[in-house]
């Protein structure tokens, strides 16, 4: 079962073409999209939201988004880090509107959520720091109960105790019901390798890596090698590759197969942000 | 129960949950019938993803020291002598592995080595 | 769901709730003591009426449009909401408008018994109406401008569309008088009062009622 499926999803702006994106989130599953800031992740997460007008179809809890919008936004939860119902409100108002949106509005957990964090009732949205905002969004956000969470950027600018916690709440959403699903972009890729399921790259409008989180941090590897030994390296076994003065980096998503294949020792476990880097900066 | 996870560590993070759980369940820590934390559980405390935890079980199951009852959960399996005696008799053979490599690399003669192996054994005695 | 919309305009315009009685009160004070009694609801009507597209603005710095779309909403409920919203204003204001200039007439004959102001109902029943339709009249072009170009263009806008109209105004008045016709307020005021209200109203409905069509138009399409 899928959350989320998405296919062939387009959008062009002036200078920027997202390309025929598809992917999809099973139920369960973390999924971190991640790339660049501009690459299209908030176009993606737009236009799953049906909030910008694009080609191809988006089907969420198996139904088209396009048709079904209403009825599927009563179990999704959704954050957007730039976007929120009103700064000039309270906590206190924001229960008593979101009450009116949705069925599910638990105002219980609700309250819960607000002492949890340590988030103020009676004081305006305004006023709040960046981390204490992101809360009530995600306290806001997950108070119905929604099958599926979609966030853009919900620890950018954050400091790393808040994105711990942040990413804590996430854990433990997922945990209360097994069927449930996190879609979430960010550009900081350590949050992602320690939440996500799925890692899902997208480079200049376009799906460039889409696999499992524990395949890239155990079967990729970064290989250190000299350029005779480098030479040696068939094209097919390598991903990209970096050079230097003294050494050359190259990535690959098989380092087992290397290793015997070439007899090299040195192979690094590599981070998502290596492998990203590899991606955008490194040559073939 | 102990599971410690280290990146450094050769072995992928799965076969490191894999060794952790059987160790638990050699030493009775995991006693026979009992449940093993969920998927999602195990992969939240250990902040790593469900699919590695998941692999782990997969390969627990294969080899059968658990059962997993779908929308239940994990259990450890009854205790299978064999199961273990194969197991240990595996670990048993790593040693000796090393030993062998050892020997070989600093020229020591195999009768050397079962003389150690006899001496070993009847100081046991 | 237009509930939960309204709720919010009207907690966002809560931190207004004090400029609001101070406007009230001044316009009230202002039309103490002038000849200008009856134009003081048509003043009180627009101002209150007004209020409403501030709500937009709200919205504008918060970023709210965006979220809004990712509630369990249609961009139908959103766009009616606020036209809801605007109508409930501009009655609001005209009641408000009605009331206060009834009371400041009648405490100032109270007050100066000697200089007594004949405080005619059905004249202030009709400037308040006529209010009541200049504030439907500016809301039925603000609201789908708005929906265009944001609440920022749009009060630019707003402006744009008063000038034009003052200046419409103007035109055909000095053409009257070149055409040898003279307006004449009393009879303005008897056609009004004879069979205009109702036509007031109904033309002011009618103006909402396309306004919306055109701001569900502009917005069904829109990108946030």
């Amino acid at each position: 079962m899928n959350n989320i499926e998405i296919k062939n999803v387009s959008k062009k702006y002036d200078g920027f073409l997202l390309d025929k994106i598809s992917f999809d989130v099973p139920s369960g599953a973390i999924v971190g999209l991640i790339g660049e800031n501009g690459a299209g992740k908030t176009t993606t997460i737009k236009s799953i939201l049906n909030i910008i007008k694009s080609d191809g179809t988006v089907k969420i809890f198996n139904k088209d988004v396009k048709q079904n919008e209403k009825e599927i936004k009563q179990d999704l939860g959704v954050v957007l880090d730039d976007s929120f119902l009103s700064t000039y409100l309270t906590p206190k108002y924001i229960n008593s509107v979101m009450k009116d949106f949705y069925k599910n509005w638990d105002e219980e957990k609700y309250n819960d959520l607000l002492k949890q964090f340590g988030l103020p009732d009676n004081k305006l949205i305004k006023d709040f720091s960046s981390g204490m905002k992101m809360k009530l969004k995600i306290a806001t956000a997950i108070s119905h109960n929604p099958k599926l969470l979609i966030l853009d950027e919900p620890t950018s600018g954050l400091d790393p105790v808040v994105r711990n916690e942040i990413l804590d709440i996430f854990r433990k959403y997922i945990e209360e019901d097994e069927t449930r699903s996190i879609l979430l972009s960010s550009h900081i890729t350590t949050d992602l390798e320690h939440i996500s399921d799925y890692i899902i790259f997208i480079d200049k409008g376009k799906i460039v890596l889409n696999v499992p989180t524990d395949e890239l941090l155990e079967n990729y590897g970064i290989i250190k090698c000299s350029k005779e030994e480098f030479s040696k390296i068939s094209e097919d076994d390598y991903i990209s590759y970096k050079r230097s003065k003294y050494q050359y980096e190259v990535l690959t998503s098989d380092k087992s197969k290397i290793k015997k294949k070439y007899n090299i020792r040195a192979i690094d476990k590599p981070t998502i942000e290596e492998i990203m880097l590899f991606y955008i900066k490194g040559e073939r | 129960m102990n599971i410690i996870i280290t990146n450094s560590s050769e072995l992928p993070i799965f076969e490191q949950i894999e060794n952790a759980i059987k160790e638990a369940i050699f030493s009775n820590e995991l006693k026979e019938g009992e449940m093993l934390p969920s998927v999602r559980s195990l992969a939240n405390d250990l902040k790593i993803s469900f699919l590695t935890v998941k692999r782990a079980y997969d390969e627990l199951e294969a080899s059968g020291f658990i059962k997993t009852v779908q929308g239940k959960g994990s259990y450890v399996s009854p205790k299978n002598l064999d199961l273990i005696k194969e197991e240990k008799l595996k670990e048993i053979q790593n040693y000796i592995e090393k030993i062998y490599e050892v020997s070989k690399l600093s020229n020591i003669s195999k009768d050397e080595v079962k003389e150690l192996f006899k001496m070993i054994f009847e100081e046991e005695l | 769901m237009i509930k939960g919309l309204l709720k919010k305009d009207l907690y966002n315009l809560a931190s207004y709730k004090t400029t609001l009685i101070v406007i009230v009160l001044f316009c009230g004070i202002a039309i103490i003591g002038t000849d200008a009694l009856y134009w003081g609801s048509t003043v009180i009507g627009i101002i209150v009426g007004m209020i409403s597209l501030s709500t937009f603005s709200y919205d504008e710095i918060s970023k709210s449009n965006k979220y809004i779309l990712t509630l369990p909403v249609t961009r139908k409920e959103i766009v009616l909401e606020k036209y809801i919203l605007a109508i409930g204003a501009t009655i609001l204001g005209g009641l408000l408008g009605f009331i206060v200039t009834l009371l400041v007439g009648n405490v100032m004959n109270y007050l100066r018994p000697d200089d007594f102001i004949d405080v005619n109902i059905e004249t202030l029943l009709s400037t308040s109406i006529g209010g009541m339709f200049g504030i439907s009249l500016i809301q039925s072009i603000q609201i789908p401008s708005i929906f265009k170009w944001g609440a920022e263009k749009g009060r630019i806008q707003m402006f744009i569309v008063l000038f034009v109209l003052v200046i419409i105004g103007a035109i055909a008045g000095f053409l009257l008088k070149q055409a040898g016709l003279s307006v004449d307020i009393e009879k303005l005021e008897s056609i009004l009062n004879n069979f205009g209200l109702v036509a007031l109203i109904l033309l002011s409905c009618l103006m909402y009622f396309i306004s919306y069509k055109i701001s569900y138009k502009i917005y069904k399409n829109k990108e946030e």
